[in-house]
């Protein structure tokens, strides 16, 4: 009842689009405008399969339940199965999730499954609804498990992505990895995920301390703080070679983040006395100190540019963002209200910050302007941690604790809508979302 | 006849003598002759005689951890007297080498967390430098909110959390 609880005050809020005050002000929340949520309809028709009895993927599932949830899961697409083209009667169609549908749909999805010498392969196809046309073909890879006998859903993934990119313009995510902190006991180590919870692969053995996991923009490395060799360590994770090597080591380096060119990387270290953010080069080489304070400056997320970061910091008594130039001038207080605004990411497109402030003694999640206006609170009652991105900037990954566990969540931070993604023993913690993948890396000898 | 026979009984009895003297010099200087020790049972160890007084068992140093206030770092009345007597017990066993480790409790973020716990362990290492230990024998480290002591999620386990932690080393 509680989960329904929350789950229904992050839609009313995200609805009603409640929002503090921006700068000072004691007042909590103010309304501000309706988040964006129109779904266009499309229609999945059942797949042909070329002299081939019909394959399940992983999870048991068919080809066009996994294209279907991948649409759904962007927030973006009414997905009904197998409409009738000629038919068409709005009023007597419900989508996947049991909704009536209230529009004609605007496309149309066909795929055609065959084998080729390399594997079995998809042919999808997306047609303008309205004028029957062809709005692109493309044909996919589907790995094939022999052991289990079921397809890989990567492939599907990709058409899922390309079907998004070709009728929003903004990049799908469904063919992406997401790593994380998985604890059992006093084991710790980082796993990854795909974006509908399936394919969860362990990519370290180190049973130690582990935290703070950040992809390079390139999807091949995972840079993190590990206490496997006893004094923490910033190491990179090459998950195309497996191995580790050391970024950053000596006086407590945490919270590496990669620049989106890839060229550079800021951390914070002590080495100074304090917490202080540092940048250097990737692999870790010319490390030059970007802020100066006697506090605490941690948690740096990096502009699309490059040219700003964000960090929290408690200069000025508690812990709130603050931005600064990569040539460590302009620093400028961001957030004012609330006793701690933390763990900031600065969205794809650069004009939003989703960060974790405390309100009434837990964290939540919430959304500024890069600027800092326009505070708008995101979850009620979560005890959410590490926000971070995905790479089409609407939706959000973090770790939410409930009953003496923590598991990830994706939020919608446009529609209000919210899933779980992953049910695994153990805490599930300090998400990454990587940017578009080509492939599913794992690392070969995890931990290296 | 028997002036060469006695001649013969002389020499021989001179050689006896001889040799009876030259033995008598090397008994002198070899090593006396241990007697053979009965093997040690098996897993039990030897153990010598000392050759001089006994000496004193090696002192045992106990040092107290000191607790801090939610997102604080400040050394409190508590914990200076903790850190008082952990200084004085460092000063009178100068071979001992410690380390400080920092906690904190699971509230604030990773990232943040791991700060203020090495801010903790500095706070507490540089009380006791300054009550005369040489940093040198001191190292710190930050666990942040990575290895609680208490597994609650209330004050109580929280204030068990926030701490700086000593571990001696030698």
């Amino acid at each position: 009842m509680r989960e329904l609880a929350w789950i229904v005050g992050i839609i009313i809020l995200a609805a009603a689009g409640w929002s503090a005050p921006a700068r000072g002000q004691a007042e909590a929340y103010v309304e501000v405008r309706k988040g964006e949520t129109y779904r266009i309809p499309i229609a999945i028709e059942d797949f042909t399969w070329d002299a081939l009895d019909p394959v399940v993927f992983a999870g048991r599932a068919r080809a066009e339940e996994v294209l279907a949830n991948d649409l759904v899961y962007t927030d973006a697409f009414v997905v009904v199965r197998d409409a009738p083209e000629s038919h068409f009667s709005p009023s007597l169609l419900l989508d996947v999730q049991g909704n009536p549908v209230d529009r004609a749909f605007q496309a149309r999805i066909r795929g055609e499954v065959g084998r080729r010498r390399s594997g079995l392969i998809l042919r999808g196809t997306l047609l303008d609804e309205g004028t029957g046309k062809k709005i692109f073909e493309r044909s996919y890879e589907l790995g094939w498990d022999s052991e289990r006998l079921e397809a890989d859903r990567w492939g599907i993934h990709q058409f899922a992505d390309a079907v998004t990119f070709y009728l929003t313009g903004t990049r799908g995510c469904a063919a992406t990895r997401i790593a994380f902190v998985r604890a059992e006991g006093e084991s710790r180590d980082l796993y990854l995920v795909d974006w509908d919870g399936f394919s969860v692969e362990r990519a370290t053995h180190l049973n130690t301390t582990l935290l703070s996991p950040f992809w390079h923009p390139s999807g091949r490395w995972l840079a993190f703080t590990s206490y496997h060799e006893g004094l923490p360590r910033i190491f990179s994770l090459d998950l195309e070679r497996g191995g580790l090597e050391v970024l950053a080591d000596g006086d407590t380096p945490a919270a590496p983040a990669f620049s989106r060119d890839g060229k550079y990387v800021a951390y914070s270290t002590t080495r100074d006395g304090n917490a202080e953010i540092y940048v250097a080069r990737s692999d870790g080489s010319r490390p030059r100190r970007l802020t100066v304070s006697p506090a605490i400056d941690t948690a740096p997320s990096w502009s699309p540019s490059g040219r700003r970061l964000v960090f929290t910091s408690d200069r000025w008594g508690s812990p709130q963002l603050y931005v600064v130039h990569a040539d460590g001038g302009n620093l400028q207080q961001l957030t004012f209200a609330g006793s701690w605004n933390d763990s900031p990411d600065w969205s794809p497109s650069g004009d939003r910050i989703v960060h974790a402030c405390m309100i009434d003694g837990s964290f939540e999640l919430a959304l500024i302007h890069a600027d800092g206006s326009g505070w708008r609170r995101l979850t009620v009652g979560g005890r959410c941690e590490n926000p971070r991105w995905a790479p089409d900037g609407r939706h959000v990954i973090f770790a939410r604790s409930k009953a003496g566990r923590r598991d990830l969540w994706i939020l919608d931070v446009d529609s209000g809508s919210l899933r779980r993604l992953t049910r695994l023993n153990g805490q599930s913690y300090n998400p990454a979302w990587s940017y578009a993948a080509k492939e599913r890396l794992c690392p070969p000898n995890p931990g290296g | 006849m028997k002036r060469f026979g006695f001649l013969v009984l002389m020499l021989a009895l001179g050689a006896l003598i001889g040799g009876s003297v030259g033995c008598s010099k090397k008994t002198a200087s070899a090593p006396p002759v241990a007697e053979p020790m009965a093997p040690p049972e098996r897993d039990q160890p030897v153990v010598s005689e000392p050759a001089t007084e006994p000496e004193p068992e090696a002192r045992q140093v106990e040092l107290g951890d000191a607790f801090f206030d939610f997102d604080k770092s400040d050394i409190r009345p508590d914990a200076r007297e903790t850190l008082s007597a952990n200084g004085r017990a460092l000063l009178e066993s100068r071979d001992v080498r410690i380390r400080i480790e920092g906690h904190c409790d699971e509230r604030g973020t990773r990232e943040y967390n791991m700060a203020l716990g090495d801010r903790r362990a500095r706070s507490a290492r540089d009380f006791l430098v300054r009550f005369g230990v040489d940093p040198s024998r001191i190292e710190i480290i930050s666990y942040g909110e990575e290895r609680p002591f208490a597994q609650g999620h209330n004050e109580t386990a929280w204030q068990l959390n926030r701490r700086a932690h000593f571990i001696i080393q030698e």
